[in-house]
């Protein structure tokens, strides 16, 4: 551990407000703290507008919080963009750059190595994601399901040790979202990655995250902490079929409904 | 489109169009013709005669005194004023903050038309070829200035974000992102700004100048020589001809990817 604290994230005090264009202001997150270990995968989850982007945000230094800091392997990030962190996007059409190719996008983060060295760590993340065999062909000829899986190439071909996932197969269709979030588990095994999961799926977070962190509706805080204790490798049909599952299921449904009401 | 992806119907359809338009400028040619022989004026010469002319024009001495000078001057005002155009305009949209600060004084300059602006330059900068070269490069400059500012005012604000999480600087983004994504906006006032510019090479050469096509055309018309004006006009739409089918050529090649997702 070298000295330094065994969590690879810290979040203590978050807090967030931001202003609409008529001059409104809204508090986006009351207070959050929250900790994450390296290798571990945790899922947020919460109410739709409950400031899970916010957060993200705030997270990758696209946004200063109001309060609160953000420690990175025990360094102060709060508001910078932290290296060995990588992001990967809700809007894959929004995200990838239409004028470059598949293997040019992937590259583009780390566009100051060597020529030859970006291109064979670029080739080793399609691999990862199973689309070694497209790199020249432009996002906008592939199909939602593939596009995102560029943008995952993106994000872990410049080997970060935490990956930040904002709802990424919202706007897929759900055959490819199961398979998108089997392949994140690979990915999350074989590279050994912290994960933070946004997503308004409560049966994606529980497949996938070993920790749930339940958020409120807005202005945001963690309302409930979940350790979900299921085996892995973990499988689409048995995992989902679980008692247990079913029974964490019914006890996050409960925490969200119960806050909308 | 009901026959979108069968290039069959699609090209005999394409034929049919080639067809009608050069059957339809033939016939404007001919009548060109007609009326040509059978004028007593003298006014217009007909069509054999001006186009024998400007041939005559472009195998002569005249294509290095006349024909090449106006080519120098259109090329270098026109990549001078949308180089210069494009670089600000994406530096406005992108800085957002400084476009209060300029919108009214643009909005103004933009609104006056070039061509007034002639007198000016020939009394501060002389009858000169910079003089020419600047008044060109300023009527190509306000339409590239415009949509180069639009076009980055509409970068996709997720393409920022992956830019900055990529750990860009400004000055990065900018050149990697924000350019190429405006792209497609200052290719469309570059177009513009091709046609104004030609404009202005015509005039700026009718004003106290010794060589050009504008010059050409203008001492032909004064010292009667109607074949020689014709013929000047001509080489000149071919020239404005040749340089939009290179402006295209150039797009189709550097924006190809802007078809391609358009067409999804």
């Amino acid at each position: 551990m070298t000295g330094r604290t065994e969590n690879l994230i810290e979040v203590t005090g978050l807090r967030k407000a931001y202003r609409s264009p008529s001059g409104q202001i809204t508090q986006a997150i009351e207070r959050l703290d929250f900790v994450q270990r390296p290798h571990e995968f945790v899922a947020l989850v919460g109410p739709s507008g409950c400031g899970k982007t916010t957060l993200l945000r705030c997270l990758t230094g696209l946004s200063t919080p109001d309060e609160g800091t953000v420690l990175y392997d025990g360094e102060d990030v709060t508001g910078e963009v932290p290296s060995s962190v990588s992001v990967v996007f809700q809007e894959y059409n929004r995200s990838l750059f239409p004028w470059l190719t598949v293997l040019e996008n992937v590259r583009f983060p780390f566009r100051n190595l060597p020529k030859q060295e970006g291109r064979d760590r670029a080739m080793q993340a399609l691999k990862r994601v199973h689309l070694e065999d497209v790199p020249n062909a432009f996002p906008w000829q592939l199909s939602g399901g593939m596009q995102q899986r560029v943008a995952i190439a993106r994000a872990i071909a410049s080997e970060p040790r935490f990956l930040l996932m904002d709802e990424p197969f919202a706007s897929v269709d759900a055959q490819t979202r199961l398979s998108l979030e089997r392949m994140t588990l690979e990915i999350f095994h074989e590279l050994e990655l912290a994960v933070l999961l946004v997503t308004h799926d409560i049966d994606e977070a529980i497949f996938m995250a070993d920790r749930v962190l339940v958020l409120s509706r807005r202005p945001s805080r963690i309302v409930r902490e979940i350790e979900v204790r299921l085996d892995r490798p973990r499988d689409q049909v048995e995992t989902r079929a679980l008692e247990e599952f079913q029974n964490y299921r019914r006890e996050i449904h409960g925490l969200i409904q119960g806050g909308s009401g | 489109m009901t026959t979108r992806g069968h290039s069959g119907p699609r090209l005999r359809w394409g034929a049919t169009r080639l067809l009608v338009g050069y059957s339809a400028a033939g016939a404007a040619l001919l009548m060109w013709e007609v009326i040509g022989r059978s004028s007593s004026t003298g006014l217009i010469p007909p069509v054999s005669v001006a186009l024998g002319e400007a041939w005559a024009f472009v195998t002569g001495p005249r294509l290095v005194e006349d024909v090449l000078p106006s080519v120098l001057r259109i090329l270098a005002g026109f990549i001078l004023g949308s180089v210069l155009g494009a670089a600000l305009g994406v530096v406005l949209g992108y800085f957002r903050s400084l476009e209060p600060w300029t919108r009214p004084l643009l909005e103004f300059l933009r609104a006056i038309p070039p061509p007034a602006l002639l007198p000016i330059a020939v009394l501060v900068l002389g009858a000169t070829n910079s003089m020419r070269v600047i008044v060109i490069g300023l009527g190509a400059f306000w339409p590239v200035l415009l949509s180069a500012t639009d076009g980055t005012l509409r970068v996709d604000r997720g393409y920022l974000d992956v830019a900055r999480v990529s750990g860009l600087s400004s000055g990065q983004a900018l050149r990697r992102v924000v350019l190429p994504a405006a792209m497609p906006m200052i290719a469309s006032g570059l177009r513009t700004a091709l046609g104004i510019a030609l404009v202005m090479m015509v005039i700026s050469e009718m004003v106290a100048a010794s060589s050009g096509l504008g010059f050409f055309i203008l001492q032909s018309q004064r010292t009667y020589a109607l074949a020689d004006m014709f013929a000047g006009i001509i080489v000149l739409g071919v020239l404005g001809w040749f340089m939009t089918v290179g402006f295209v050529a150039l797009e189709r090649r550097l924006l190809a990817w802007y078809e391609g997702q358009k067409g999804r």
